[in-house]
């Protein structure tokens, strides 16, 4: 089965079973949400399900173990799935992107969509254990996040693949939370992506063990090295210094 | 007025060619790779954010273990950070064709604004972050508000 919006198109190589929770790992600041979703594929023992593809996307192919990949692919486990990028996504196709996959998530009969990625602060190199906040399109998404301890955020901007996804599930009335955690803006951070895997765990009711990502980030930061360095031109373009900035409507 | 023609036409040449390395410098900044096979050396992620008063540059360095292993030289312009690794590494997917390759160290050169006092700077290692603080020189002058 195959689902087209504008310059892209997903492949299903499977059929879902059930709903799905809808997990975003898009490349973005310190890489946290590109990171905690392989991570959680891995964990979790995922399978691919299916891809994404555009003629607008870097002309590139993806080997593991031997075998061809798309960059953009599909994972899933029990309801749970994971949408992966291993290429750095423009942000002037983003907004196509995103709305194909809210608009697929609701034909799919899609529980909710939840991005995961991380906020830059500047003193990221003092902060042992980040925190983690949360943002909610909808009031039951907001008392969950509340009933986990997850601060909610109240006031402020979200920005670039985060903002966008979030800003179709509100025009479409889709559940959708993101998590955010204090990670670095222009360094891969596995501490901020267990951070954020930490609070993902208790929203799905799954056991997530980060033990062994802490344990591999030096290998994670190194590896990432190089989609760092090539997401880094597309977060800046993506208008990130929002996040830092008061909304006008205060009161 | 024909030396006078050919001082600026040089000074012009030079402007160009200038304008051009650096074109060229930036074009390679991005597309060249972050290893060197040669010196088997792996460049750094770095980042360089400048405040009123300094140039703040932070440089990611994984494996990187303790802070003796560091070696940060500065100068009125440039600033070159070499670092050792706790042990060698190897990966697989590295451009495929160079999985055999071993890297033990991190090498970066960093170029910097001419006002700063490099005498002055000071280096902190936390968490595998190298962060380097260069204060600027600033001539600052109080002025009476009437």
């Amino acid at each position: 089965m195959k689902w087209k919006y504008k310059d892209f198109i997903l492949t299903e190589l499977e059929e879902l079973k059930k709903p799905p929770i809808v997990i975003n790992g898009l490349p973005d600041v310190g890489l946290v949400g590109a990171i905690a979703s392989l991570f959680l594929i891995r964990e979790l023992k995922m399978k691919e399900v299916g891809y994404i593809d555009s003629d607008k996307l870097l002309p590139v192919l993806v080997f593991h173990n031997e075998k061809p990949s798309m960059p953009i692919r599909i994972y899933e486990k029990d309801g749970i799935v994971a949408i992966i990028s291993e290429v750095a996504i423009p942000i002037e196709i983003m907004p196509s992107l995103a709305k194909l996959i809210v608009k697929w998530t609701i034909k799919k009969n899609g529980v909710r969509v939840i991005t995961l990625g991380g906020i830059p602060v500047p003193n990221r190199i003092d902060i042992e254990k980040p925190k983690v906040v949360g943002a909610a399109v909808l009031d039951e998404d907001r008392e969950l996040l509340r009933k986990y301890g997850i601060e909610v955020l109240k006031e402020g901007y979200l920005a670039g693949s985060y903002a966008l996804i979030a800003k179709e599930c509100f025009k479409a009335k889709l559940p959708c939370i993101t998590l955010l955690a204090q990670s670095h803006l222009t360094y891969p951070d596995p501490g901020a992506a267990a951070a954020v895997l930490e609070k993902l765990s208790l929203i799905l009711g799954v056991k997530i063990n980060v033990k062994p990502l802490l344990e591999e980030a030096e290998e994670v930061r190194l590896k990432l090295r190089e989609l760092m360095k090539k997401t880094l031109p597309m977060v800046k373009e993506a208008q990130k210094g929002y996040e830092y900035t008061t909304p006008l409507m205060y009161a | 007025m024909s030396d006078e023609f050919f001082r600026l036409f040089d000074r012009i040449k030079r402007e160009m060619d200038r304008i051009f390395k650096e074109i060229e410098e930036s074009f390679w900044e991005e597309y060249r790779p972050m290893f060197d096979i040669r010196s088997r050396c792996l460049e750094p992620l770095a980042y360089v954010n400048e405040t009123e008063d300094e140039i703040i540059v932070t440089v990611d360095l994984p494996y990187v273990k303790d802070k003796n292993d560091i070696d940060v030289r500065i100068s009125e312009n440039e600033l070159i950070i070499e670092a050792r690794m706790k042990r060698p590494v190897k990966y697989s997917t590295l451009a495929g064709v160079y999985h055999n390759v071993s890297f033990d160290t991190y090498r970066k050169i960093i170029k910097l604004p001419s006002n700063i006092e490099p005498s002055e700077a000071r280096a902190r290692f936390k968490n595998g972050i190298l962060e380097i603080r260069i204060p600027k020189k600033v001539r600052k002058f109080r002025i009476n508000v009437e």
